[in-house]
């Protein structure tokens, strides 16, 4: 027998009245794609974990507390960008732009792709874009929200993001190009 | 104004696109992270919102309390002032103040539980009051801080105070 898949609404309706298993089921269902919005912006499995943990449990916070969201998964979203940049905005962690690009600088010979990979030379790339840039290319390009989205999701002005984009672009093509021909 | 472009046109960032979005794993032990943390943060709230509910019941007696006085007291209005009862009595399960400034109704001012004293700060005006605390809902103990006054009718001991003016 097929099992009816419940709503958000019906999975938040639950939750503000105590039920642990209706977040379970919500954090299984956005968790994954929210956990790589944060990995791909702080290039860290630990990090990433950790500004999701946060997430969810101001989510859970304020699901209990105040009233509920109306679109859950860009609320989450929404949540989630703060917590990223909460991060990288503390001064205790390492400055991954400015550690990958000294380790470029530093390297006497070429960064060894065949030791990285492909994925690993996009992460050292998406590591020296600033970080507004890495944003908002990531939120447009990998996961796939509008301009208008991505405005309301961040509050930057339309004509900033799409600078920001559009700079982001140029950055990886340039940065990945050496990589991607090899 | 920029141009708007929703694809990319490139094969390089359409191959870092792929290799992006491939990246969906999701952690267990994440969940249960979460889900520990809440149970725990859960406990801690129920508890600061049960000592929330007996501070409020506190402050609703006595500022009934204050009403009253206001209402009952000679037209000579004389000046309130805060009175602090307190009892040692770690084991118990609840102290409440009765006495003649409430009637000596058990209910009108539970004491709250500091440090295994039991407290509770009463507005009265000045004069002399007879009281005594009831602990557990049943033991009538006289107030060992101050003086005993004589046994009432049914020979309950109890304590006096004077609050002067």
């Amino acid at each position: 027998m097929r099992q009816v898949e419940e709503s958000d609404s019906d999975l938040v309706r639950k939750t503000r009245s105590g039920d642990l298993a209706a977040y379970a089921a919500l954090m299984r269902r956005h968790g994954p794609r929210l956990k790589r919005y944060a990995q791909c912006l702080l290039g860290s499995h630990e990090e990433a974990e950790e500004a999701l943990q946060d997430t969810f449990l101001r989510a859970h916070r304020a699901i209990t507390e105040r009233e509920a969201p109306r679109e859950l998964d860009a609320w989450l979203f929404r949540i989630l960008i703060n917590r990223c940049r909460t991060r990288n905005g503390r001064a205790d962690l390492v400055d991954r732009s400015f550690s990958a690009g000294l380790a470029y600088e530093l390297s006497p010979t070429p960064p060894d792709v065949d030791g990285i990979g492909w994925r690993g030379e996009i992460e050292r790339a998406l590591a020296r874009l600033p970080e507004a840039q890495r944003e908002a290319f990531i939120l447009k390009y990998v996961e796939d929200f509008s301009y208008e989205e991505i405005q309301q999701l961040t509050g930057v002005r339309m004509s900033a993001l799409k600078m920001r984009v559009m700079r982001a672009c140029e950055g990886l093509r340039e940065l990945l190009r050496g990589a991607y021909d090899a | 104004m920029m141009p708007e472009k929703d694809s990319l046109d490139d094969p390089v960032l359409e191959s870092v696109v792929r290799e992006l979005r491939a990246q969906e794993e999701w952690s267990g032990r994440l969940e249960e992270r979460v889900l520990e943390q809440i149970r725990s943060e859960t406990a801690i709230y129920r508890r600061k919102m049960r000592r929330r509910r007996i501070i409020g019941v506190s402050l609703a007696a006595a500022a009934a309390l204050a009403l009253w006085f206001v209402g009952v007291s000679s037209p000579r209005a004389a000046s309130v002032h805060p009175v602090r009862f307190t009892v040692r009595a770690p084991e118990s399960s609840g102290v409440s103040l009765v006495g003649d400034f409430n009637n000596w109704n058990p209910g009108a001012s539970p004491l709250r539980k500091v440090n295994g004293s039991w407290t509770v700060t009463l507005p009265l005006r000045p004069g002399r009051y007879r009281y005594t605390f009831v602990v557990g809902g049943r033991t009538w103990l006289p107030d060992p801080a101050r003086p005993a006054a004589p046994a009432d009718d049914f020979g309950r001991p109890t304590s006096v105070i004077t609050v002067l003016n």
